[in-house]
């Protein structure tokens, strides 16, 4: 069940994206911190069951400097006898395009562990995928990628840097982003302004999305309703995430949000 | 009401009951209010005709006080329950390699991507 909310949060927060690939990032700086809840609801009751964290970083290599873009989601500590989760998945990216040059993923769910990387190899259009579960031996393979290919985490960010302002409503765009190994397309339709409550931080007005998916086999489980709302200030928060699934629905509701700049 | 009817009662009251004090104790406790009330409902309906008909109300009482408990668990983990992640040193060490570990495949990657550029160029 955690499991599904968190995928659900991963994919809820990985949405739009394709023709505004070269779209530059003016919102998301180094420095920066998210933290959700991520609640499940039972017999009409919501019940928190973890934390998502989303935290950017600046990473220095010989000649560049990337963004380093890190989910987490950890169980409550409530929850940790039952069914431990602690996930990483972190992206690093080029800090104006927020094209990724390296994704890992380490997920340890109710002692499930698995490991998946990519390795974007953009001047040959592949990506180089190295997978490993349970602690076996790696397994390797090559997936072909076009130019503007994300991953789960990038696509994250990306969404909220895209220009909402010059949207019509019922406009949808499609991005391509690699989960599990394989290409995937997102679809996002966009619906227009919403004013929500948020935490602490009062009423803002969002811009609302809806999410599906194309040809995704694992995601195409995951039926139902599906909304985004992502503050329309200079900040793009995703502010809260909701989801019908076929067990109930979930959501994932921004807690704190702190800027180190 | 009859001696069966009232038995009734207090059984589906102490299932409603049990599951309460049951569900009180785990993390889905705000859950626990549910079958604890249904408990207490059925416990004072099998209390007042049992004393009605000077039946026992030992169990019916049983069934009340063990609803109260688990509402009262319930409640009270709510209201001075946080909800809390445990740092982990594992976890923070974990994420702490995998960045040292990204630098180098990344300086892999562009010495990997400056060769073929080298490459290009003859």
């Amino acid at each position: 069940m955690i499991q599904r909310i968190l995928l659900i949060s991963i994919f809820f927060l990985s949405t739009s994206f394709t023709n505004s690939s070269s779209q530059a990032n003016k919102y998301i700086k180094s420095g920066e911190r998210l933290v959700f809840i991520a609640s499940f609801k039972m017999s009409g009751v919501m019940t928190d069951i973890a934390e998502i964290k989303m935290e950017t970083s600046t990473v220095k290599t010989k000649t560049r400097e990337l963004l380093r873009l890190k989910c987490t989601a950890t169980t409550y500590a409530s929850w940790d006898d039952f069914f431990k989760v602690r996930d990483l998945y972190e992206s690093y990216v080029n800090p104006t395009t927020l094209m990724p040059s390296l994704f890992k993923r380490s997920i340890d769910e109710g002692g499930y562990k698995k490991q998946i990387k990519y390795l974007f190899k953009r001047k040959s259009g592949i990506a180089a995928a190295t997978y490993n579960r349970k602690g076996s031996n790696n397994v390797k393979t090559e997936i072909q990628i076009e130019d503007n290919t994300l991953d789960i985490v990038s696509t994250i960010y990306k969404t909220r840097v895209l220009d909402y302002e010059n949207m019509h409503i019922g406009q949808t765009i499609s991005i391509d982003l690699i989960i599990d190994r394989k290409i995937q397309t997102a679809q996002i339709k966009y619906l227009g302004k919403e004013t929500i409550k948020i935490a602490k931080y009062g009423s803002k007005e969002c811009y609302k999305l809806s999410v599906g998916f194309i040809a995704a086999k694992e995601l195409k489980k995951i039926k139902g309703n599906k909304f985004i709302w992502i503050t329309a200030d200079n900040n793009r928060l995703p502010a809260l995430i909701k989801a019908t699934i076929p067990v109930g629905s979930a959501q994932l509701r921004l807690s704190n949000f702190t800027n180190n700049l | 009401m009859n001696k069966i009817t009232i038995k009734l009662f207090s059984i589906l009251g102490i299932i409603g009951a049990i599951l309460g004090l049951v569900f009180s104790f785990l993390p889905i406790s705000n859950l626990a209010i549910f079958p604890a009330i249904t408990g207490f409902v059925f416990g004072v309906i099998a209390y007042y005709f049992s004393k009605k008909n000077e039946y026992s109300i030992r169990f019916s009482r049983v069934v009340i006080l063990i609803s109260l408990i688990a509402v009262l668990i319930s409640f009270g983990k709510q209201l001075f329950t946080e909800n809390k992640v445990i740092e982990e040193i594992e976890t923070i060490e974990r994420d702490a390699q995998s960045e040292e570990d990204a630098v180098k495949e990344l300086e892999e990657l562009e010495e990997l991507e400056e060769l073929e550029d080298l490459e290009e160029l003859e």
